[in-house]
């Protein structure tokens, strides 16, 4: 019972921790970890919430270039369930490889029920995708379903993936994190 | 009362959970930055203290200034090459290349690049000043490129060379002579860019451009200043993918290309 009533008394805590966290300012301290890479997000409204945070309207620029716009970008930190969402994200100057030009959303989510996974989540110019990333095995793997034109808007970008059956593509890499 | 108690008992651990979080929470909040860093905050301000009048701000009446015309020495600019002029009505942009980073700039009337400020645009030269001397830039001339260009698309999937564009963009006055374009306005607002010349054996007129049509949005920017248009240019080498919309015939169609 005791053991039981400080599990609760530590979850009850990590809440508090996220609720009474300055989580604007924590995203000032980011804004300028991610300037001194060039990268900035500038005339963005910052909307705080006791376990969520919106960034709307942000305009993101590298090496002075405008890289895009993104509508809205929620993070959800409620411990079992933690969700990064991306909204209405228009690319510009689009120099990667795997980001098609409008993503209309993108949900990145991980779960402590499967704590060893990122889960990705998406609907975009290039069709709908969903992945996982394991984080132990350092692996993202992603599937596609193409959108009708995707095909011949991103034929460069579809090189990078496998055809599988029923025109299904994927993509598989290591990516080394830690 | 014992309920009462117990209940506190139960709670106090909670209530002291929670004061401490809001703890953390506010010493965490003395290493924080207070403000957003937005890129605009980088610009320094342009107020020039040294012009600001004290009887005029306090309403006593100048006297009359002689005005001294001094002819200027003019100095050679010779840290940056200008790569293309495009003047019209309202003042024109230029596109100059540093030497020594090798980063083109578009610059408008009265924007500076390292401390030049350009002032004055002219048909084969332009004029900066820095630290009260005035420098001349002239325009910078290369090859005919035109041959190669054309060989370089193919017609057929619409994919473009970088290298092509890339080309264009390191010789900017070859543009002009293969499409000449005006701006299009409405209530005062430039709305798009008309093609008023096109060769249609040129890169453009392979691309799909014809005399007449309006270019409205690129990669679903509007176009609004010519700036903006040579900027878009300017950075073709970050785009793996155009979707150029123009108006034709008082519709909207899409030009999309692949940049390899």
């Amino acid at each position: 019972m005791k053991i039981l009533r400080y599990i609760a008394l530590f979850i009850f805590f990590i809440y508090c921790i996220i609720a009474f966290a300055p989580k604007t300012n924590i995203y000032y301290k980011l804004e300028r970890v991610l300037s001194k890479n060039n990268l900035y997000i500038s005339h963005e409204k910052i909307v705080q919430n006791l376990f969520s945070f919106d960034i709307k309207n942000s305009e993101i620029s590298y090496e002075n270039i405008n890289i895009g716009k993104i509508g809205n970008i929620h993070f959800d930190f409620l411990i079992f369930s933690n969700h990064l969402k991306f909204k209405d994200a228009n690319l510009v100057a689009n120099n990667f490889k795997l980001i098609p030009k409008s993503i209309d959303n993108l949900d990145i989510s991980y779960n402590v029920f499967s704590p060893t996974k990122i889960i990705i989540c998406s609907k975009n110019d290039l069709g709908v995708v969903s992945g996982t990333f394991d984080l132990i095995k350092q692996h993202l793997s992603i599937t596609l379903k193409p959108a009708k034109n995707a095909r011949v808007k991103y034929s460069a970008m579809l090189r990078n993936f496998k055809i599988q059956k029923k025109g299904i593509y994927t993509y598989e890499k290591n990516i080394k994190l830690y | 009362m014992k309920k009462i108690l117990s209940y506190i008992k139960i709670l106090s651990p909670f209530v002291i959970v929670a004061l401490f979080a809001k703890l953390i929470g506010v010493v965490l909040l003395m290493f924080l930055p207070y403000t957003s860093l937005e890129k605009d905050t980088f610009v320094p301000p342009s107020i020039d203290f040294r012009n600001y009048k004290l009887d005029k701000a306090l309403g006593f009446s100048p006297g009359k200034e002689k005005v001294v015309k001094i002819k200027e020495k003019m100095y050679d600019l010779k840290d940056l090459v200008l790569k293309a002029i495009y003047k019209d009505n309202h003042g024109g942009v230029v596109i100059v290349v540093d030497i020594k980073t090798k980063d083109a700039t578009v610059l408008s009337k009265g924007e500076s690049i390292r401390g030049y400020k350009l002032i004055e645009i002219y048909p084969k030269y332009v004029i900066f000043s820095k630290n009260k001397k005035r420098y001349t830039l002239k325009l910078y001339d290369n090859s005919n490129i035109q041959d190669t260009v054309i060989k370089e698309i193919q017609k057929d999937n619409l994919v473009v060379s970088k290298k092509v564009l890339m080309k264009y963009a390191t010789n900017f006055n070859s543009i002009w002579r293969n499409i000449s374009i005006e701006d299009v306005k409405k209530d005062k607002k430039i709305i798009g860019f008309k093609v008023t010349y096109i060769r249609q054996k040129s890169v453009f007129g392979k691309l799909g451009l014809k005399k007449g049509d309006i270019i409205i949005r690129v990669n679903s920017q509007p176009i609004t200043n010519y700036a903006q248009a040579f900027k878009i240019y300017n950075n073709i080498k970050y785009y793996d993918y155009l979707e150029v919309t123009v108006l034709r015939n008082g519709k909207e169609k899409d030009l999309d290309y692949e940049i390899q």
